[in-house]
């Protein structure tokens, strides 16, 4: 067996530990994200097949499960991605069934100087989406899921959050035009948060 | 009495075949297809009467051109001794109403279509451009489904003979005696009721005796389904037919495959 000198092993430590790091930094970006999907009309499995065409077609999505009793499609994307909303929306609409609700699993970072205090996302430097965060609406307010809690954990900075929450249009979202559109922030209704430093 | 029935199987092929998904077997449901989707059917339907059997073979191909709006081309194949082209029929759907809930759906759409005079008339084809319009509406939930459709068809005259119009309603139900997951197959038993009101067909302006009269079917038929392939057949067993006329017993059986 061949034997290795000094540098080289160090060499080879430095590049375990940046690989290492990266992988550590990359995979809390990198986290998967989920969506459920309230979805009407969903009575049988042959017209649910479209809804699983027209969600595939989305951009970063991984998996897809759709359970009929309950109506609920379940998507899972690759990797950080932009919450794509308008995506999901019009999935649904051009398979022929009705969007009742959406609950997404997100990772970002909290900004908690403004009011309302904002959740961002920026899986890319050229991509950054930004949510208005609002108080939950569960029966009953836990420290597990008070907005309050969760903007004294993060504050203002890099920390990497895990949110689960109802993702909802502010009113009036349906006579916005396709500018105002994009330049809305979307709404997030608390549900949970598991912060991730 | 063997052009009676070739004839009577280009009536069955033209208005009653073309079933989208789980729409009822022989009746016409308001489903329509996803918005750019493609659906191919592959069927036939017979006959069987006076101890002769007729088949028709038939490919549907159905687009959507929105989720609320498809249309549908059918292409009969008939057996004959030989194979042949028979009337192509143009058909499209309008869903103009849906409603839905957690598990079901309501819906109710408009029909229109016309029937182009392709095949040879000697043979195959009735040598007339014929138009449909109609009605369906249905519920469609977890457990069991319910169906109903009226349609009017126009038959124009060629080389002297012209078919009574006829005015179709049918009525369907169906149960899923247990409901499964998206991924695994799926059936439904369904039990329809196929009628139809047709008037006298002229030849040369002068009325046929023995022709027109009312018409009743009773149905049963299964819609089995896995994801995107579905199988769909059934009988039609006649009610009420017309003074003495041997309608027989129709059938069909079809497989439907959405890309």
């Amino acid at each position: 067996m061949k034997s290795r000198n000094l540098p080289e092993r160090i060499c080879w430590l430095a590049a375990l530990a940046i690989l290492f790091a990266s992988l550590s930094h990359s995979s809390a970006l990198a986290e998967v994200k989920r969506v459920d999907l309230t979805v009407a009309g969903l009575a049988c499995p042959f017209c649910a097949y479209g809804l699983e065409k027209k969600l595939e077609g989305i951009e970063g999505v991984k998996s897809i499960e759709i359970l009929l009793e309950e109506g609920i499609a379940t998507v899972i994307f690759e990797a950080s991605h932009i919450y794509p909303h308008d995506a999901l929306k019009r999935a649904v609409k051009e398979a022929g069934f009705t969007l009742e609700d959406i609950l997404a699993s997100l990772s970002g970072r909290v900004e908690g100087e403004q009011e309302p205090p904002q959740f961002i996302m920026q899986p890319t430097e050229e991509e950054k989406q930004a949510f208005n965060l609002l108080p939950t609406d569960a029966e009953e307010e836990t420290e597990q899921n008070s907005l309050d809690e969760l903007v004294k954990q993060t504050g203002d900075g890099e920390t990497i959050v895990f949110l689960a929450a109802k993702v909802q249009e502010p009113e009036g979202a349906e006579e916005e035009s396709e500018d105002e559109q994009e330049e809305r922030n979307l709404q997030l209704v608390l549900r949970h948060f598991y912060i991730v430093e | 009495m063997r052009t009676l029935l070739v004839l009577s199987t280009f009536v069955l092929a033209a208005q009653c075949g073309p079933a989208l998904a789980h729409e009822p077997v022989w009746g016409l449901g308001p489903h329509t297809i996803y918005r750019h989707g493609i659906g191919l059917e592959v069927g036939l339907e017979g006959k069987r009467a006076g101890g002769e059997t007729e088949t028709v073979y038939q490919n549907e191909l159905i687009y959507g051109v929105t989720e609320d709006f498809s249309v549908t081309l059918v292409t009969p194949f008939i057996q004959q001794g030989r194979s042949s082209i028979g009337d192509m029929v143009a058909r499209a759907k309008y869903r103009f109403h849906r409603r839905d809930t957690i598990g079901a759906s309501f819906q109710q759409a408009a029909v229109g279509g016309i029937k182009l005079p392709t095949g040879t008339v000697a043979e195959t084809g009735s040598g007339s451009t014929d138009y449909m319009f109609g009605y369906t509406v249905g519920r469609e939930s977890r457990r069991d489904y319910f169906f109903a459709d009226l349609r009017y068809r126009i038959n124009s005259e060629a080389n002297g003979r012209r078919r009574g119009n006829l005015l179709n309603y049918d009525v369907a139900f169906g149960l899923r005696p247990k409901p499964t997951g998206y991924y695994q197959p799926d059936l439904v038993l369904l039990l329809e009721m196929n009628g139809s009101l047709a008037e006298q067909s002229e030849f040369n302006g002068v009325p046929q005796r023995g022709s027109g009269g009312h018409t009743v079917f009773v149905s049963p038929g299964f819609l089995y389904s896995k994801r995107n392939v579905m199988w769909k057949g059934g009988l039609q067993i006649p009610l009420i037919q017309p003074g003495t006329a041997d309608l027989g017993i129709n059938f069909t059986l079809a497989v439907e495959v959405h890309s």
